[in-house]
């Protein structure tokens, strides 16, 4: 990125503006988050997610409604429950204000927190700001975003806490109202496949995991493309991330 | 119902006054912490507490505070613009303008924060938008803490947000302009599914003597019936029945108001 230096100050602040203005008219998701990276772009942040970890009924599930990660990171993240020990988790019930998730770190963290940090350098991903989000709706989670040269002033913090909070509202809705329209599920069978996948295991694998023949394995994701209405088989992980579909297939 | 309360019949609301600032100190001062306001014996006052102030009050059934919010022409004077200017983007125009007034103070006492004061904090902001179509303004500008956004865009009012956030006391703010006009009002009432006039003004009334909390708010009941002009007539009646009598109690001359004869 090589944002012009001399308006450092004045940019970005009318991006935000040109977001806000726009965001309540995203159709898709896909559309209101490529608003989104333009964005934040200029705040110097490169990845971000929009994670739940409740709902006014349930407390302790786990639904990442969307992410700019690598894809890999977060099916780990998922797949390893890292939600029940991540110390971010607990301080999204105790603070409205965001904070830098680097602060969190202590000299006597359990063994799967250190991991969990441990796999986040590896992964590359940079330190970054936690905001948490408590929606309209009861629910609460968080915005993440991050970035290796995030712009930390005042104005610019403040500003990014109101994108991030705005662009989890309408996450949230989209994300609801298409999750209604096409009120899918999946079978327990393609759900097993589904998360097999998530690790990285082949056709091959999986029908041996399961003890089906290769080629149902090839059959079951036929299948969920059609279901869901997606070309590939990441994408059809994203959105099972999303509803979460596989939080609870992995539990 | 809520009361609009003004310079005009403040007296039949100094109980409910003092309650709003006792509350408004508790809340602004005690729990969030903010260090500008004044403080006088437990009350939260500032420069904006003046004779053009609208107080929009939820009165519960016993006349006690539900939710307050304070209303005022920007023309005369305007917090935002005075204290937080750097929340309006710069290609934004003035919001000191006849047609604009500003909201500020906007407070739900406790038990009406949650889902179970959620009409009572709706019909406040559905009185704002009829006080503004009684008394002729368009637009209504506020600020708003960032971590109540998620509420915000979905309070009924149809807003833009006029710039980029700043820290300011505790936390982070924006400003916003709304919208007043009847389709204003109609989208936030389909949305609350509220069917009758929200916001009340009592004429200007000065009480005949002493009003005990129950005398008040039955009063005010029935008051709150009547056209704006069968009260008018109605504390006329009561004026001179007093003037009469030499009664100085408002209770007794409630019979006055329910029984008149232009109630059609």
């Amino acid at each position: 990125m090589n944002a012009s230096k001399g308006s450092r100050t004045e940019a970005p602040l009318e991006r935000a503006m040109e977001f806000i203005d726009r965001v309540e008219n995203a159709s898709s998701l896909e559309e209101l988050t490529s608003w989104f990276a333009e964005a934040v772009e200029v705040f110097g942040v490169t990845h971000w997610a929009v994670a739940q970890v409740a709902d006014s009924r349930v407390a302790g599930s786990l639904r990442v409604l969307t992410a700019q990660q690598p894809s890999e990171w977060v099916t780990n993240y998922v797949r390893r429950h890292y939600h029940k020990v991540d110390p971010v988790v607990p301080e999204l019930f105790r603070r409205s204000s965001p904070f830098m998730w680097g602060q969190l770190r202590r000299s006597d963290e359990a063994p799967t927190v250190v991991r969990l940090f441990g796999e986040i350098k590896e992964f590359g991903i940079a330190d970054g700001l936690i905001v948490p989000w408590h929606g309209a709706h009861g629910e609460v989670g968080c915005v993440t975003l991050q970035g290796e040269r995030l712009d930390t002033g005042p104005r610019e913090m403040a500003t990014l806490r109101l994108l991030g909070l705005y662009y989890a509202e309408v996450v949230k809705d989209l994300t609801d109202a298409a999750r209604e329209e096409q009120s899918i599920t999946l079978t327990k069978r393609q759900l097993d496949c589904l998360s097999w996948a998530a690790e990285g295991k082949t056709d091959w694998e999986i029908s041996a995991i399961l003890g089906i023949s290769e080629k149902t394995v090839a059959r079951h994701f036929e299948d969920i493309r059609q279901r869901l209405n997606v070309a590939t088989r990441t994408q059809a992980l994203v959105i099972a991330l999303r509803c979460g579909w596989l939080v609870r297939q992995l539990g | 119902m809520i009361h609009l309360v003004t310079a005009l019949n403040r007296a039949m609301y100094s109980q409910q006054l003092d309650e709003m600032h006792v509350q408004r100190k508790q809340a602004f001062i005690d729990e969030l912490g903010w260090s500008a306001p004044q403080v006088r014996d437990g009350r939260e006052f500032d420069e904006y507490d003046d004779d053009d102030a609208v107080y929009l009050l939820s009165l519960g059934a016993e006349g006690q505070v539900q939710a307050s919010m304070r209303m005022r022409p920007t023309i005369k004077g305007c917090m935002i613009v005075d204290h937080f200017p750097h929340l309006i983007a710069p290609g934004e125009p003035s919001p000191i303008a006849p047609h604009i007034w500003e909201g500020s103070r906007i407070l739900a006492a406790p038990g009406f924060r949650e889902n179970e004061g959620r009409m009572v904090r709706a019909e406040i902001r559905i009185a704002a938008i009829e006080l503004g179509l009684m008394k002729g303004f368009s637009k209504l500008i506020g600020m708003c803490d960032v971590l109540l956004l998620p509420t915000w865009r979905n309070n009924g009012w149809r807003s833009r947000i006029l710039g980029p956030p700043a820290p300011y006391a505790e936390g982070e703010a924006f400003a916003f302009i709304s919208e007043v006009s009847h389709d204003a009002l109609a989208y936030i009432c389909s949305k609350y599914n509220v069917t009758k006039q929200t916001a009340f003004e009592l004429p200007a009334f000065d009480p005949p003597g002493d009003i005990g909390p129950h005398e008040w708010a039955e009063f005010v009941e029935v008051a709150a019936k009547l056209t704006p002009q069968q009260v008018q007539r109605a504390i006329g009646a009561i004026k001179s029945l007093v003037a009469q009598s030499g009664a100085a109690s408002l209770g007794a001359e409630v019979s006055v108001l329910q029984g008149p004869p232009e109630r059609a």
